[in-house]
């Protein structure tokens, strides 16, 4: 009885944890080894400061492994180095969309939501930066 | 079968494991532009600064003596930390009116300024400062360390010092068009003791001095984000 219970138990972990382990970079396909590497190159050099360099790395991350919360996350860190700000938020909303848990991404749109409403909403049409991300995700669609 | 079973355990956490992502934390230097983007060249003129006129009262010394210091405090930010060129200021200047939404719309005002002066742009403020006094008594929860109960003690809260609610206009001398409104405020904490003081009425005022720069210079921001390692 014990023995089926711990195998009833690992099946669980099994089926709760592989899925999303494989989507986090489907390790053993080509693509999900190069997207890796890119993303471990863009890691390199947003550490040096090569911010450009690290949003190409993280964009061709996502092209080879598209929808991976922890990449859209690096891409919208790197937007905002670039001084990408609405580009940012669209990308974190995004990033939030496909895995609303992910640790990363909400603490980073929660301290950039400080940064916006600090230093780039102007007072007198200091809307909810959200909105004003729709607002350019609209002019993105529509352009 | 436990053994079996331990190993397809140990086989999922190592996956797992192998896929989770190692994140760090990086500071950026976030980059913003100027809110009013300058060639560098302009012959900038400060003035005037004026009282923003409140319905019922008269103007009080705090409101002179804030506005005087404003303007001295204006020009010191705008020459070393924005790095502009001023124009000497002009004792003689009486505008037309005391309100500056009304002189905004004055075009000949700003043109004689710019004959006078030979000023570019001219930066106008109105300055409205409050002087708060808000200490008072306030109940407060705490937990007593000696036997871990909550009690009630009554603190002293004190909310005193300087409210600056200022309007800043940069006009363009040529046209008279307003480029660029901004309405700034910030609060300098103040003893209570010191409240009839009104030297360095505008020192470490961070809030302001940031919006005034961020107006017509870029400014760097230090953050801190989690980027994944790999």
């Amino acid at each position: 009885m014990n023995q089926r219970r711990m195998l009833v138990a690992v099946g669980l972990i099994a089926f709760l944890v592989l899925p999303s382990a494989m989507a986090g970079g489907g390790e053993g396909s080509k693509p999900g080894k190069e997207a890796r590497a890119e993303m471990k190159f863009g890691f390199q050099a947003a550490r040096r400061g090569y911010w450009q360099e690290a949003l190409l790395r993280f964009e061709r991350a996502n092209d080879l492994t598209p929808g991976q919360a922890r990449i859209l996350n690096n891409i919208a860190v790197a937007q905002e180095a670039n001084g990408l700000f609405e580009e940012a938020l669209l990308t974190y909303q995004t990033g939030l969309a496909v895995d609303p848990r992910d640790a990363a991404l909400r603490k980073n749109l929660a301290r950039f939501q400080e940064f916006y409403a600090g230093y780039i909403a102007r007072p007198e049409d200091q809307k909810n930066p959200e909105e004003k991300g729709k607002e350019a995700g609209d002019a993105q669609t529509s352009g | 079968m436990r053994r079996r079973a331990a190993e397809v355990l140990a086989v999922a956490l190592l996956i797992a494991g192998g896929a989770a992502a190692g994140s760090r934390d990086v500071r950026i230097a976030l980059m913003l532009k100027p809110e009013l983007p300058l060639e560098g060249n302009e012959n900038v003129f400060v003035g005037p600064i004026l009282i923003e006129p409140r319905e019922g009262e008269g103007v009080q010394s705090v409101d002179l003596t804030a506005a005087r210091e404003f303007e001295i405090y204006l020009r010191k930010v705008l020459r070393r930390d924005a790095g502009l060129k001023l124009l000497p200021a002009d004792e003689q200047l009486r505008p037309p009116v005391r309100d500056l939404a009304a002189l905004t719309a004055d075009a000949g005002f700003w043109g004689a300024i710019r004959e006078e002066t030979g000023a570019d742009l001219i930066v106008a403020a109105a300055i409205d400062v409050k002087v708060l006094d808000r200490s008072g008594y306030t109940t407060e929860e705490y937990v007593s360390p000696q036997d871990g109960q909550t009690y009630f003690r009554q603190v002293m809260v004190e909310d005193t010092g300087f409210n600056y609610d200022i309007l800043l206009v940069v006009v363009d001398a040529a046209t008279g068009e307003v480029r660029l409104r901004e309405q700034i405020t910030d609060f300098k904490q103040k003893d209570e003791r010191k409240l009839q003081e009104y030297t360095d009425m505008f020192t470490d005022l961070y809030t302001l001095q940031n919006r005034l720069v961020g107006v017509f210079v870029p400014r760097a921001v230090q953050v801190k984000r989690v980027l994944y390692s790999n």
